[in-house]
């Protein structure tokens, strides 16, 4: 079975290191962007399932990176997990729906917390969940 | 420096605390890659905190070995430090025994 490739993105390069060897050994393909103009060349030539997605990054910040791959039919339907440390825990759940589909993920993180959520999103489940809440809500 | 030739072969590396952890990592690894061969046990009993920095220097210095053959093997680690290990999801990634005669002992079995 082909493994799911992954684009993780983060001006942080411990932390883009550690994640990227701690997916890799979980069974991801990995790729990296330090930066988002990198992100966004990476995902348009490479074509990952899913991207990981630093929101607080100097130039070009997660939400413009985010909002420049919507606005593409190639990489439009990449599902995007955020990661941000500008959003509570507690907060985390509460911003959902304005995510259309994604996930916020707060720091700190597990990798378990990631993994599930990971697993989630390529397996459409989350946008399916996202979807029926907002039938359920109109 | 704590870094002890057990043998030709095989480094012993009494692991300082942070912040000299990084450091120290560093020049194990220097002298892991001059070796060319030679497998490397660190002992984590000084250590209760493990940095980024240093997640990042032991993955490092765990590839080169592995590259060239060789095993990186970690021991006294207590319970706190490895769960740092285990909630980046490295855990898997790294050999852990309980002290540095098992250690020896698990490179011998494997040489």
């Amino acid at each position: 079975m082909d493994k799911k490739k992954i684009l993780i993105v983060d001006d942080e390069k411990d932390t883009l290191f550690i994640l990227e060897r701690g997916l890799a050994a979980r069974g991801y393909s990995v790729i990296t962007a330090d930066n988002g103009y990198d992100a966004i060349v990476l995902a348009k030539s490479k074509r990952p399932d899913l991207i990981i997605l630093d929101i607080a990054m100097p130039d070009m910040d997660g939400g413009e990176v985010s909002g420049r791959l919507k606005e593409d039919p190639k990489t439009k339907d990449i599902p995007i997990m955020f990661l941000t440390a500008l959003v509570s825990k507690a907060e985390e759940k509460k911003k959902d729906h304005l995510l259309a589909g994604n996930v916020l993920i707060a720091k700190p993180y597990g990798i378990e917390e990631l993994l599930t959520q990971i697993e989630m999103l390529l397996s459409g489940k989350r946008v399916c969940a996202v979807n029926k809440a907002n039938d359920m809500a109109k | 420096m704590g870094v002890q030739n057990w043998s030709d072969n095989v480094v012993l590396v009494e692991l300082p605390a942070e912040p000299r952890m990084k450091d120290e990592i560093q020049s194990v690894t220097e002298i892991a890659y001059d070796k060319h061969d030679c497998d490397v046990i660190m002992d984590f009993s000084s250590v209760d905190i493990v940095t980024s920095t240093s997640l990042v220097g032991l993955l490092i210095l765990c590839e080169l070995l592995t590259n060239c053959g060789n095993k990186l093997v970690l021991c006294n680690v207590s319970v706190s430090t490895r769960g740092i290990f285990a909630v980046t999801g490295l855990e898997g990634i790294f050999e852990f025994v309980d002290d540095k005669f098992v250690a020896l002992a698990s490179l011998q079995a494997t040489s």
